[in-house]
């Protein structure tokens, strides 16, 4: 029994590696992974903001790049509609606070890249995530970032300690 | 006839300096792709951006993120729904069923040296038959140590999304829900046909849209593809220039195919411009402030009054919790803007906002956003699935198995087709008597 056992595994083992050698063709597939990469300068965060009491109120938002081997859109979302009142020593909204009328924009402007394709920045107005920039990748798109906060004079001015405050948040990513 | 002269072959020193050559060439080739790669990568970037995968319950894969930059870096990354706006914009939104379908291994809050990468093994299933996933993988990044801005706070996110289909059957349906136009301020149009996906997996349709005056076709129009997810509408677009002064009503017959939907719509066109109704929803914000709390902002960006009505509902996964109407009775001019607030009352969980203008039968936008009412819970990691040794080495052991019992079993045949012991010696006494 053991003289015929042993064999028989070994015969089942070598079978069992034998079994993707029986194809005829070599068949090569390769798979080139996607990515999109942004840099952090969009994480060039405001303060100090001065806003005029009435007025457009222009500042940059910083900058940033796109890298990307696939087509990208680049969206912008904010925690709040409106830039709202927070207070800076807690370093949170104020409940029932006042809020600015007039919504922020964003700006992207290209300024550069190595794209072929150039990228297209856009006007986002900040509530829910709209897009700020797309492009057809393929290489770097650089872009310089305008916040535009428009205030009227019914805007009410705040105490010190007080701030418009609003979170911003840059997304990334793969055109669907 | 001349000396022929003898082909040149490739052998001996000649060919092993040929392939030399070639491999110092493809060295540099490839030393200088990486070269280019390194120089090319910005920031934080995510490796794959986009994955689509059928026919699975199951799949697991990697995600790299790769700091770019030369300061570490602070990383959180989440996993989220995937949802996407009426032009096509992808939404990373708060989602529980994402979640749970879609599990991170060494993902949660790290910080990443310049230079390093972190590969984070994710684990996709479908949760259900006759459902597919659409999720996204998202690392919000900042450098360490940065002050928050008393103004304006700014956060980056680069996100990697998922399409799986499940398996089979699918349902690839599609319905157009609303063709228009929009002026544009050099004069053309952007025609649309609105598509909505009726199925169980995504779809990319494309088509043409047919302008007919008087029963005479002024044009056609071709419509750009573009990917739409199970539940959402998107406009596929297409640029149209009128004739100079049209005066009357055109037809728009829009013909959509991957899968077949067909609509149309009728436009009145006064001196050249088109009497439309459109408006924006520029902003929709849903939060949770001790409540859930949801408020939308449209507006007329046509050339005419509106009167639109604002449709708000919450869904949780497929199912509809609430919904609200806001029917403006006072006309919307051109340029203004008409925000409503609404408090619906949901309890913990994740939730799926969508808010919708619509004058008459006419979508004139929609947008999406997520909702979370109470703590995210902990979601534990994913075990990281069998290794593939010990799948294979299972295998090995059944067939050894399997091939030991056919063994016995054959010996035991044979044993019971062996004659009695009494016949043993006559075959004795035949090799005996054979010498």
């Amino acid at each position: 029994m053991k003289k015929i056992l042993a064999p028989s595994i070994l015969l089942s083992m070598v079978a069992l590696l034998a079994i993707p050698a029986s194809a005829d063709d070599q068949v090569i597939d390769a798979t080139l992974s996607n990515n999109v990469s942004m840099t952090a300068s969009p994480t060039s965060s405001v303060s100090g903001w001065s806003l005029a009491s009435t007025g457009a109120n222009t500042t940059s938002g910083g900058s940033m790049t796109i890298n990307s081997n696939s087509a990208y859109t680049v969206t912008v979302s904010g925690d709040k509609t409106r830039m709202s009142e927070y207070e800076t020593a807690t370093t949170s909204y104020v409940t029932s606070g006042r809020t600015l009328t007039n919504a922020l924009s964003v700006t992207a402007s290209r300024t550069g890249g190595t794209a072929v394709v150039p990228g297209v920045g856009a006007i986002a107005v900040v509530g829910t995530s709209n897009t700020l920039a797309t492009g057809t990748g393929l290489g770097t798109d650089d872009y310089s970032v305008t916040l535009s906060q428009p205030t009227a004079i019914t805007d009410e001015s705040l105490a010190s300690g007080y701030t418009y405050h609003i979170v911003l948040t840059y997304t990334a990513s793969s055109t669907l | 006839m001349g000396p022929t002269i003898p082909p040149r072959s490739m052998k001996g020193p000649k060919r092993r300096a040929g392939i030399f050559a070639a491999f110092i060439a493809a060295g540099f080739a490839l030393g200088g792709v990486g070269w280019a790669q390194q120089q090319e990568c910005v920031g934080l970037e995510i490796t794959p951006a986009r994955l689509e995968q059928d026919l699975r319950w199951s799949h697991s894969y990697d995600t790299v993120v790769r700091n770019c930059t030369d300061e570490a870096l602070r990383i959180t990354t989440a996993v989220a729904g995937l949802g996407h706006d009426l032009d096509g914009a992808p939404e990373f939104l708060d989602s529980s069923s994402a979640e749970q379908a879609l599990r991170l291994k060494g993902g949660g809050a790290f910080t990443l040296a310049p230079g390093a990468t972190r590969r984070l093994r994710a684990t996709a299933a479908i949760q259900k038959p006759g459902r597919s996933l659409y999720a996204g993988i998202v690392a919000e990044f900042e450098p360490l140590n940065l002050p928050a801005g008393t103004s304006v706070d700014a956060r980056s996110r680069v996100a990697g999304m998922l399409l799986m289909r499940g398996p089979k059957p699918w349902r690839e349906t599609a319905r157009v829900v609303d063709v228009g136009l929009t002026p544009n301020a050099d004069g053309t149009y952007t025609i649309y046909a609105a598509v909505e996906d009726t199925g169980n997996v995504h779809i990319v349709p494309r088509g043409t849209v047919q302008v007919i005056k008087d029963g005479k076709v002024l044009d056609t129009v071709k419509l750009a593809g573009g990917t739409i997810l199970p539940g959402y509408k998107r406009r596929l677009v297409g640029l149209w220039t009128p004739p100079d002064g049209l005066d009357g009503r055109v037809t728009l017959n829009a013909d959509v195919t991957d899968p077949p939907a067909t609509g149309s719509a009728e436009i009145d066109f006064s001196r050249g411009e088109a009497a439309v109704p459109a408006a924006r929803i520029t902003s929709l914000v849903a939060s949770d402030a001790g409540g859930a709390y949801i408020e939308v902002t449209l507006r007329n960006i046509g050339r005419i009054p509106i009167t639109p009505t604002i449709e708000v509902i919450v869904h949780e996964d497929d199912f509809e919790r609430a919904r609200m109407l806001f029917p403006q009775t006072e006309p919307v001019e051109p340029d203004a803007i008409r925000t409503v607030a609404w408090e619906p009352e949901l309890a913990d969980g994740t939730y799926r906002v969508t808010a919708r203008a619509v004058q008459g039968e006419e979508l004139l936008d929609e947008k999406v956003t997520g909702l979370r009412i109470g703590e995210a819970p902990v979601v534990p990691e994913a075990g990281g699935g069998m290794p593939l040794w010990v799948v294979a080495l299972a295998i090995v052991l059944l067939i050894v198995v399997l091939a030991a019992l056919m063994l016995v079993l054959v010996r035991k045949r044979r044993s019971d087709d062996e004659p009695p012991p009494s016949a043993q010696p006559v075959r004795e006494l035949s090799r005996t008597g054979a010498r």
